[in-house]
């Protein structure tokens, strides 16, 4: 397996940028990735999330439909440490990136178009809001995290979202959007020229759009919830559930936070997974059918997992996940777990070939990762030579003093 | 000489190779909810890998190949759809993980579902109804369900939106499961692939791939379900944060395969991205909702728009989707609009060319749809003109409001 190519460039200004390189696509790619998200530090939540929205307002109307005349895409997404704004089409590569740059350098926020968006993000919250799921994972995110940031949603509550004014953005944006905070990347098939001019023409717009020498700063404060088993009632007679196991001592191994949090998938998966005789027991009780989605994640204001699930009896399964989560391999699972780390090296080498064929994918997982100094292919080739043993120590340290919570929608009996 | 249902296209540009097996039936809820059944049980286990355990492994030894079994709905036909994403083995240079290996247990799990294991049938048909709950409690799930119940009401064959009649999968048995499988060998079936070596990939899937129903005439031409005039306007209150407004349009006849284009540029222009007719009015003038959107479900003679709403702005947003589409069928179309809309939808081709996915289903329509191969769909985009697209929407009829709340 060839690793992709990547060409990349460090401004005076601390902006940075790269171009992934892939032969014979027709889809160009270009995107921007500012490090703040949902959880950082910002007095009314939601505010990294309603900036994304009022980004794409400028003062000759939606920069998105300026896109569109090009025949491309526009779009943006906010996480817990991030905001990407990033827009793909065929041509007019030069175009592109000089609105991509307005619509991340150019705030243009007034009290009118603040209010104007406020319904709209309410509606997409309250799009969550009606799925099981969204209750599920707010229960156990504010468990985790009480009502930090990062215990909220990435678009704040009904009541923040109203709180949000044209002022607040503006000082959000200012200390935020910073060029050391901020980076390029392009994606797709580009000549040697087309490099030279994406670099030249890249260097012009960040020197025009971001001048300031101002340094960025990252909290790294944890808030922790109160981690309860909780119960809700709830209208509906979904059987959803989820775990949440907050990471006290997670911390990079080799170097990295995607190994950290890659092996503790594989070790995740390899006690709970269809596969797991774990999971063969559930069946056999009748306490689980479908398989549970498993996911570790990483955030400067604290590293979690959370793990959702489909039961008629959710509390029996939420117990029985806590009980085999005491002991990672206990000695009669040693062979079978021993089997599964090999079969996932495969799996992962599967994944990083994979990746190359989604360019859009590719591209921002390319982004997060130069924010996080990061490599999933340098990362790829630490897992092939890892031991088992080595495997074993690095996941018991990462789950060491960890603390788990649950929430679950009331059975029919207790409702 | 027999016709082989089979189409392989050399891989140049992706790290993976896909091979599809595709099985057609007619479209009934029986079928359809055995279909969901087989589909799920065979990506359990199959008569070769008798537990989920065996299978997932033996799929994680070949680097993780993804095998997906789906039921997708093409208007009068069900489309059984087996389709393997695996990678290419000179990515890897494996001696163990080679074509022939790959295309032999493919053969295997797409040919050997496993009708004699009740553990199986039951832990799938426990699956399926988890699943069918779940999905339910999704207000938008929800609402397609019942906006398709309504519009096919006096055709209860076509109603089943998910996963057929769930009465029907409860009470599924291993001797209607097996007379189910007993009729699949026996459907015309085609083999579709994207590989590096083409060639070679040609000869092991005429080797492995011998069953009758790929001798069988895939191609068909009746997909088309005119729509009834119905009129139904129909709210169902459940005391949600957001309404689900469903707005049907119906047609009365087949579309031509210009007249379906006509009608995706229509969607396109009403609801494809941000500058579009009712994605503004909607969300940025009305501010009622997030998205909006318009699809032509040309095989079933709709044109369907639908949105999620502030509930109290119901009424409004029904009102302007109405007018917008009125508009239209009038001749009052914004001419830069439209060219954006086109735009728009060439680059979709274009980027979709750089997914395999998306490769794979024209193949499949290609070899689905007669005389589809000759039909240049960039062209017939391109040359949409504002006439055309007034014809189409005059054509429509409203005919269902379901509204969820």
């Amino acid at each position: 397996m060839i690793s992709p190519k990547i060409i990349k460039r460090q401004y005076d200004s601390g902006f940075e940028a790269d171009i992934l390189l892939r032969k014979q696509f027709n889809q160009r790619f270009f995107g921007i990735i500012v490090d703040f998200g949902s959880s950082d530090p910002q007095e009314i939540a939601g505010s990294a999330h309603f900036l994304e929205h009022k980004l794409f307002a400028k003062k000759d109307g939606d920069i998105s439909h300026k896109f569109e005349e090009l025949g491309a895409d526009v779009n943006a997404f906010t996480s817990f440490n991030e905001t990407m704004f990033y827009c793909s089409g065929i041509e007019h590569n030069q175009k592109l990136i000089e609105l991509l740059f307005r619509i991340v350098g150019e705030p243009y926020f007034t009290k009118e178009n603040v209010a104007k968006e406020a319904p709209i993000i309410q509606q997409e919250l309250a799009m969550y809001q009606d799925d099981p799921n969204w209750a599920i994972n707010n229960t156990i995110m504010k468990e985790m995290f009480a009502t930090s940031n990062l215990g909220l949603d990435v678009a704040g509550t009904k009541k923040s979202i109203d709180a949000v004014t044209a002022e607040k953005l503006l000082q959000v944006y200012k200390e935020n959007y910073l060029p050391t905070k901020m980076h390029f990347i392009a994606c797709g098939d580009f000549s040697d020229y087309q490099v030279k001019t994406i670099f030249s023409l890249v260097n012009k717009l960040q020197k025009k759009y971001f001048s300031t020498n101002k340094k960025a700063k990252f909290d790294h404060t944890e808030v922790i919830g109160q981690m309860k088993d909780v119960a809700l009632s709830s209208q509906s007679n979904s059987n959803l559930f989820g775990v949440g196991i907050y990471l006290k001592n997670f911390k990079k191994v080799l170097s990295s936070l995607d190994l950290a949090q890659t092996l503790l998938e594989i070790m995740l998966e390899s006690k709970l997974s269809v596969i797991s005789p774990w999971f063969e027991r559930m069946k056999k009780e009748n306490l689980l059918s479908n398989p549970l989605q498993i996911s570790v994640n990483y955030t400067r204001q604290g590293s979690f997992v959370t793990i959702f699930g489909v039961s008629e009896q959710s509390r029996r399964v939420i117990d029985a996940i806590k009980e085999e989560l005491k002991e990672l391999v206990p000695n009669r699972e040693r062979n079978f777990s021993e089997d599964f780390f090999e079969l996932q090296k495969k799996e992962w080498l599967a994944q990083n070939v994979r990746s190359l064929n989604n360019l859009s994918y590719l591209a921002v997982e390319t982004a997060e990762e130069s924010l996080d100094n990061e490599d999933s292919f340098a990362n790829l080739r630490k897992l092939q030579t890892m031991s088992f043993d080595q495997y074993l120590e690095h996941c018991e340290t990462l789950m060491k003093d960890s603390q788990i919570c649950s929430a679950r929608l009331k059975g029919k009996d207790e409702k | 000489m027999l016709k082989v249902n089979t189409l392989v296209k050399q891989n140049t540009k992706f790290t993976t190779a896909t091979l599809g097996c595709f099985l057609r039936m007619p479209l009934t809820s029986h079928n359809l909810a055995y279909a969901s059944l087989i589909a799920k049980s065979q990506m359990n286990a199959t008569i070769y890998f008798r537990t989920i355990r065996e299978q997932q492994r033996e799929l994680s030894k070949l680097y993780d190949l993804q095998f997906e079994v789906t039921p997708q709905l093409f208007g009068k036909q069900i489309i059984i759809s087996y389709v393997a994403n695996f990678l290419e083995p000179t990515e890897v240079l494996d001696p163990e993980y080679t074509y022939e290996k790959i295309v032999d247990i493919l053969e295997k799990l797409i040919h050997c579902p496993d009708v004699f294991n009740s553990d199986l049938l039951e832990l799938t048909k426990k699956q399926l109804l988890s699943d069918y709950n779940e999905l339910m409690q999704q207000p938008s799930n929800y609402a397609i369900e019942r906006f398709f119940k309504l519009w096919y009401k006096h055709q209860p064959d076509y109603a089943e939106n998910f996963m057929g009649p769930i009465e029907e999968i409860k009470e599924a048995s291993i001797a209607s499961a097996q007379k189910f499988v007993k009729a699949m060998e026996k459907m015309p079936s085609s083999v579709i692939c994207i590989a590096r070596d083409s060639k070679q990939m040609e000869k092991l899937i005429k080797d492995n791939f011998k069953q009758v129903g790929v001798l069988e005439e895939f191609m068909t031409n009746d997909f088309s379900i005119p729509a009834e005039k119905l009129d139904i306007d129909q709210v169902d209150n459940y005391g949600n944060l957001q309404a689900q407004l469903m707005m049907g349009y119906g047609y009365r006849e087949k579309l031509d395969y210009k007249k379906q284009i006509c009608g995706m540029v229509l969607s396109q222009y009403l609801a494809g991205d941000q500058s579009s007719k009712l994605f503004t009015k909607i969300r940025e003038e009305l501010g009622a909702a997030y998205d909006v959107e318009a699809n032509n479900y040309a095989n079933n003679c709709l044109f369907l728009i639908n949105a999620g709403l502030d509930p109290d702005q119901v009424d409004e947003a029904k009102a302007i989707i109405k007018n917008e589409v009125k508009q239209v069928a009038i001749g009052k179309i914004d001419l830069d609009l439209l060219k954006k809309a086109k735009k728009s939808l060439l680059n979709t081709q274009l980027i979709g060319q750089d997914q395999e996915n998306w490769q794979l289903a024209q193949m499949l329509r290609d070899q689905l749809f007669p005389d589809y191969q000759d039909f240049d769909r960039e062209k017939a985009i391109k040359y949409v003109t504002a006439k055309q697209l007034e014809k189409f929407a005059q054509n429509l009829f409203f005919n269902e409001s379901y509204v969820l709340k």
